[in-house]
């Protein structure tokens, strides 16, 4: 009697584990079967798909942020356009062998960026006026024959307002210091950060950069 | 009665390594575009200077050393390119890759890595690995809290080869 007790209560765990075993293994898949079927759904609209994937520096805090972005401000996304960009700038400082890896602009292919056009609310750092409309940079965006996907980015809405940190070029659109963390919505007055964007923002937090 | 449960037990035991070691497989966080095949090209850096070139060859070697069915070779031929530029953006690296025919290009920013290495071949080596990882299926910042070569959160000054993580994702797809 003893025994088959033992033995039921063996057999349920055992089967109890193979099930939960089963529905893990379809709950850790579903990434790559989501991606696949927004293939089939995007490949319906007759665009080729092709991904870019882009490495940044991540950020620890804010003053990581404040510090490294030479441009904060409030801004209103107006409209966005796509461009082929070849941001590869002429060798600078010559003797500099890290900075400068033997390289022409012309051995550089072009990227797709999409370029948006954003009209500055409030500056809280850099060279800006308010209401002056500056271009902002991103990776990735479509044409009519493809969809340069990013993994892992926010995108920036059109009609959106954002907080965002910002690189400045001399010959090119500013960018976000990263996707992440380079910019955090504004809805109703609250600062919004992405999914993964761990550092918090207030906004007292950015006037004091003002004071 | 107990013919049954013995069976069921018996079973139980034969399945559950099995179904165990499917779902360690499918925990991969892989993209949807990759390198149909294990072993990849890429057209010899040669217009860099060996300052870059080095470090690129040292990425290509920690690669080839893995436990993996996966590598690099140089070959003339190839549509497959990687470059380094000052570019004026923010990121470290890009790897651009076409589904078909496969095909990829990778560019390193030489303003950004050099602003922030402290040991600039390591820099350049653990960018380039992770830039390759891509055309291996690997995804950026995987959900995990074991090392990867992939984590945004990786210092290349010190993190430079592909991990035991990056090693089994690559082993789930070849
Ligand atoms: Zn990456």
């Amino acid at each position: 009697m003893m025994t088959s007790k033992w033995i039921s209560v063996i057999s349920i765990f055992c089967l109890t584990t193979v099930l939960l075993a089963a529905c893990g293994s379809n709950e850790s898949k579903p990434d790559n079967d989501r991606s696949a079927a927004s293939d089939v759904h995007k490949s319906t609209a007759g665009k080729q798909e092709v991904l870019i994937d882009a490495s940044f520096p991540k950020y620890n805090n804010l003053d990581e942020l404040e510090n490294r972005a030479n441009l904060i401000i409030e801004g209103r996304v107006l409209s966005s356009t796509f461009k082929f960009l070849n941001v590869a700038e002429r060798p600078s400082q010559p003797g500099d062998d890290q900075l400068n890896p033997g390289t022409t602009p012309a051995d550089s292919p072009p990227i797709p960026y999409t370029i948006y056009d954003v009209e500055v609310q409030k500056v809280y750092k850099g060279a800006v006026t308010e209401k002056e409309t500056i271009q902002v940079k991103q990776v990735g965006g479509e044409n009519q024959q493809t969809i340069f996907k990013v993994n892992d980015t926010s995108e920036l809405k059109e009609e959106g307002d954002y907080i965002m940190f910002l690189a400045t070029f001399d010959n090119s659109p500013a960018s976000l210091l990263n996707p992440i963390q380079g910019s955090y919505e504004l809805v109703n007055n609250q600062i919004i950060a992405s999914d993964k964007n761990l550092i918090k923002l207030e906004i007292n937090d950015l006037k004091q950069l003002t004071e | 009665m107990k013919i049954r449960f013995m069976k069921l037990v018996i079973s139980s035991l034969i399945l559950l390594p099995l179904v165990l070691g499917l779902s360690l497989k499918v925990n991969a966080e892989l993209t949807d575009i990759g390198s149909p095949t294990p072993g990849i090209n890429v057209k010899s850096p040669d217009h860099l200077n060996d300052t870059w070139k080095t470090p690129i060859n040292n990425a290509i070697t920690a690669w080839n050393g893995t436990a993996t069915k996966v590598t690099i070779g140089y070959s003339s031929a190839s549509s497959n390119t990687i470059t380094a530029a000052q570019y004026s953006d923010t990121w470290y690296g890009l790897n651009t890759q076409w589904r078909s025919p496969y095909k990829y290009t990778i560019q390193l920013n030489a303003r950004t890595i050099t602003r922030d290495a402290k040991n600039f071949s390591n820099f350049v080596k653990g960018t380039a690995v992770h830039e390759f990882g891509h055309c291996f299926f690997l995804k950026d910042n995987p959900n995990t809290t074991l090392p990867s070569i992939m984590k945004y959160s990786n210092d290349f000054n010190t993190v430079t080869t592909p991990r035991p993580y990056d090693i089994d994702d690559v082993n789930s797809v070849y």
